[in-house]
């Protein structure tokens, strides 16, 4: 290549003469892939301090995409406000690409944040409005910027203002607890939606983000229930004999795939929310569970063993066929669609323990993701960026998420007990 | 002869280094596909100052071209064009950067 290069100068330097402006090409094909250097300076305050650091969270979130490198409050040499006057030479030379600066102030019976995304080579400014945020609201006002600034660089709609669900379990035996909660997208504001003294399972959020279904013991044998976030009223619509498990909301909200064991083993079936008829898709002498629907709503992940062992299987539902998707390994469990049905996420057992792995579906590689070993319940953001999933610390179960090309990965503050299940929402604004 | 051999050569380091202070200043976004080309014109002033970087065939990816934008704006100015031979300087000051992610350092 190189010496193909000296050559073709050679030719275009005898080209001078006649060519005023040499249509002179370099190829650039080598850059980094690392994380993007963002400055995120800390937000003027007028008047007393907000009880939120506005411009922190917007650090945190844009550090744990695994996409940004904040830099250090420390090594930041001047602190601006607002784009004027920013000395963009400096900042250069830090080697940031990009400045976040704002201003956070009293409103009425709020907030007003005034926030700007700068250029930092470009000397250019990106983004500039005004954000006002309720009392309590500072958190998401924040993870609001967080978004803009995310979509903004990346292309990528922001997740950062979206929830996650997800279930705790506390004490021993006879004094067991069970707990149903819903937190922000980064683990703060959790708030409990359902406690119990018998299990609760496999929170699933309505495509609509206003409904979580799951299974609950309560009765003492298991059932499906769909709540009203905003009410808390509950229905339930699934008490079949026999197991009742794994609810899954179709992309339109208005059915739940489910496995249920009422006709022997557990087998995949599909209900019509709404007159609560089900309609059997599986019909095997295995046991088969955890369905998924396919973002285009026309095809069922699910997991099956009728191979011996379990492995995901795809139920179209207009043919009625299915076809095995996963062949690496003898253990992969607990598929879900990438939201753009190109990829799966799941666990995938491999001699270093059960971790998230992701599968191209038209490739069918499977590469892993996660650096701890005993993952289970993956779910994916709605951008398809980062999967939450539960893992073991010691004695107790957290919270863990990996991006979806394994370069980053963080834990979340762990709450009281074990906790399990993670449950990322859809997009909520 | 000789002198057109050391302009040539004095050309080729010229290139050799544009690329490499741009190939070192790019990040390439993640989520950045495989397969994107964006072509960037640069427009450098007498000393080498960044008069101008434009994309003339975009990707469709936004954040990509941005990137290659950014990736000139912070690898410039580039002083070292006027080490070329005076004749050689008025045709590098207009060139054609074209970005297509090969190796990923």
């Amino acid at each position: 290549m190189k010496a193909l290069m000296t050559a073709w100068l050679g030719a275009v330097l005898l080209c001078f003469a006649t060519l005023a402006q040499a249509d002179l090409t370099i190829e650039i094909t080598r850059g980094s892939d690392e994380a993007t250097p963002i400055a995120v300076v800390p937000f003027a305050a007028e008047g007393e301090a907000p009880p939120e650091d506005v411009a922190q969270i917007v650090s945190d979130d844009l550090e744990r995409s695994g996409f940004f490198a904040p830099l250090a409050r420390d090594a930041m040499f001047e602190r601006p406000s607002r784009s004027d006057g920013v000395r963009y030479g400096e900042w250069r030379a830090l080697d940031v690409r990009y400045l976040v600066v704002g201003e956070v102030s009293r409103a009425d019976d709020g907030y007003r944040i005034r926030y700007e995304l700068l250029d930092v080579s470009g000397g250019r400014r990106l983004l500039g409005e005004t954000v006002t945020a309720g009392g309590n609201e500072l958190r998401g006002g924040a993870h609001f910027i967080s978004d803009q600034v995310f979509e903004e660089i990346t292309g990528i709609r922001g997740a950062f203002s979206t929830r996650i669900a997800y279930i705790t379990a506390q004490g021993v035996s006879d004094d067991q607890q069970f707990g149903l909660y819903v937190a922000d997208a980064d683990g703060h504001n959790s708030q409990q939606v359902l406690e119990s003294r018998l299990p609760i399972l496999s929170p699933a959020w309505s495509p609509d983000g206003q409904k979580l279904a799951y299974v609950s013991f309560e009765t003492e044998r298991p059932a499906i229930y769909v709540q009203d976030l905003a009410t808390g009223q509950r229905v339930r619509v699934s008490s079949f004999d026999g197991l009742n498990s794994a609810p899954a909301w179709s992309p339109d909200g208005r059915r739940l795939a489910m496995s249920l064991s009422r006709d022997g083993q557990p087998e995949i079936y599909v209900m019509t929310i709404a007159d609560r008829s089900v309609e059997r898709i599986t019909n095997s002498s295995s046991i088969d569970t955890e369905p998924d629907w396919a973002p285009d709503g026309r095809s069922l992940l699910f997991t099956s063993d009728r191979s011996g062992g379990p492995q995901i299987y795809r139920h179209d539902l207009a043919s009625g066929e299915q076809e095995r998707l996963t062949f690496t390994g003898n253990y992969n469990a607990r598929g879900r669609f990438a939201p753009d049905g190109e990829a799966i996420f799941l666990i995938h057992r491999s001699s270093s323990g059960y971790q998230v792995a992701r599968q191209d579906l038209e490739s069918g590689r499977l590469v892993t993701l996660s650096e701890t070993r005993w993952d289970e319940s993956p779910s994916v953001a709605p951008n398809g960026t980062m999967v939450i999933f539960a893992t073991r610390q010691g004695d107790s179960g957290v919270l863990s998420a990996v991006s979806a090309d394994g370069r980053a990965s963080y834990r979340l503050p762990s709450a009281q007990g074990d906790v399990r299940e993670p449950a990322w929402s859809p997009f909520l604004n | 002869m000789a002198n057109a051999n050391q302009a040539s050569e004095a050309a080729n380091s010229f290139i050799n280094l544009v690329r490499r202070a741009v190939e070192q200043a790019w990040v390439i976004p993640p989520g950045a596909g495989n397969g994107l080309t964006a072509i960037v014109q640069v427009r450098l002033g007498p000393s080498g100052e960044l008069f101008a970087a434009t994309i003339t065939q975009g990707s469709g990816d936004n954040a990509f071209d941005r990137s290659a934008i950014q990736a000139v704006e912070a690898a410039a100015p580039f002083n070292e064009l006027r080490q070329l031979p005076a004749n050689a300087q008025r045709s590098f000051r207009e060139f054609n950067l074209r970005f297509t992610p090969g190796d990923i350092r």
